[in-house]
């Protein structure tokens, strides 16, 4: 995991705004515009554990963005029926701490709980963390990676967005 | 990987093997991934069902997959200039010949009785947990040295397998549904005698040509029955 960069440096307001909408939009299942959120060059990896090396180990979710696309052009189809219908949901994003910048991105970790119900209210939990591209007018989302607290143990179906 | 389902361990294993569940269960991944690996009508490929006797059971790709004669039609039709190293050690070890048999056939896709399932290249081992709670563990099957298989070895099983899996996650919903529906204990029975009549039998088992035959489902529950004690026709 990425050490903290400095406990007195501030996520700049408008990156941890870009976290809450992501959030938001994947609770709500807007796929489409879940996927513009992405970089052309990106990532969405679900590791099973925090130093998993995803060269050697298999991991939840290990996404290019071509594969992003594909997921996400899986579940418009309306008949990806693990989310038929979607999973209601609404997740808490907080403890949002810097923890690398370069000249083009931010890095930012973060909490989150997020309550899913579908047959049953499942709650998952772990900590997110983001890069963000920020040198345009438009920010991008150019990694995405969530540590489950429970990626070791046996987790339920997880086809919607984490 | 892990994951849980909510299903009898029984699904999760009969599933495997029954030859025409993808048409249900898996169109969205026909209809925005990618096509289905050969058709799904039974009377166009030469694909067999077999039931191997004490509950292993198959679905054997080799005949049909012998006719097209391409190279890893299953592992996402991979060119083999992707592959160079191993092809290399497969040639130096085994010969032309036979290496490019083995290409074209893949691996097997065979239930061992009770819990095991050689899915291609993944490997699949299911606990029971409750009657209506599974956990079904996945691998893939990892080659030691073979670096340029090994990394689509792993995307493919992300792709497919597990709780995030562009198969697995929806066969896990037919399961809970299913499940569901068993509980209301009506009808009273379920048939699975769809292929019956077109069964043979060689030294190999008892097979059906017709993909969507339930002959290795018949197998794995009559053998489940038989070693708990009661006798199935």
């Amino acid at each position: 995991m990425v050490e903290i960069l400095s406990p007195v440096t501030s996520v700049e307001a408008t990156h941890a705004e870009f976290l809450f909408l992501e959030s938001r939009l994947a609770d709500e299942s807007r796929y489409t515009e879940w996927e513009s959120l992405w970089d052309e060059d990106a990532l969405y990896w679900v590791p099973l554990h925090e130093n998993a090396d995803p060269e050697r180990e298999v991991s939840y979710i290990y996404d290019n963005r071509p594969r992003i696309a594909k997921r996400i052009a899986q579940l418009k189809t309306g008949l990806r029926h693990s989310q038929t219908p979607p999973s209601k949901m609404r997740r808490l994003v907080s403890n949002i701490e810097l923890l690398e910048t370069t000249d083009d991105t931010v890095t930012i970790g973060s909490n989150f709980v997020l309550f899913e119900y579908r047959f049953a209210m499942t709650i998952w939990a772990g900590r997110s963390v983001y890069t963000l591209v920020t040198n345009s007018d438009r920010i991008r989302l150019r990694r995405k990676v969530v540590h489950l607290v429970n990626g070791d143990a046996p987790v339920s179906t997880m086809s919607f967005l984490i | 990987m892990n994951h849980r389902q909510q299903c009898n361990w029984k699904m999760v294993m009969e599933n495997n093997v029954d030859g025409y569940h993808a048409l249900f269960t898996h169109p969205s991944v026909y209809e925005a991934v990618r096509p289905a690996k050969v058709s799904h009508q039974p009377s166009k490929v030469d694909v067999i069902v077999r039931d191997l006797g004490n509950g292993h059971s198959e679905i054997d790709y080799t005949e049909e997959y012998l006719k097209l004669d391409d190279e890893f039609i299953w592992f996402g039709r991979a060119p083999r200039q992707k592959l160079p190293n191993y092809v290399a050690s497969l040639e130096a070890a085994y010969g032309p010949e036979k290496t490019h048999r083995s290409l074209v056939v893949g691996p097997p896709h065979t239930l061992v009785f009770p819990n095991l399932f050689l899915a291609e290249m993944n490997i699949m081992v299911v606990e029971p947990v409750a009657p209506g709670e599974t956990i079904a563990y996945t691998s893939p099957a990892l080659l030691p040295g073979a670096d340029e298989m090994n990394s689509r070895i792993l995307r493919r099983c992300e792709g497919a397998m597990g709780p995030s899996g562009f198969l697995i996650a929806d066969d896990g919903e037919i399961g809970a549904r299913n499940q569901l529906g068993l509980a209301s204990k009506n009808p009273e029975w379920l048939m699975l005698s769809r292929g019956f009549e077109s069964e043979l039998t060689d030294e190999t088992g008892t097979l059906s040509y017709d993909k969507s035959a339930e002959t290795p489902q018949r197998g794995f529950w009559r053998h489940w029955a038989s070693v708990m004690g009661s006798q199935v026709g």
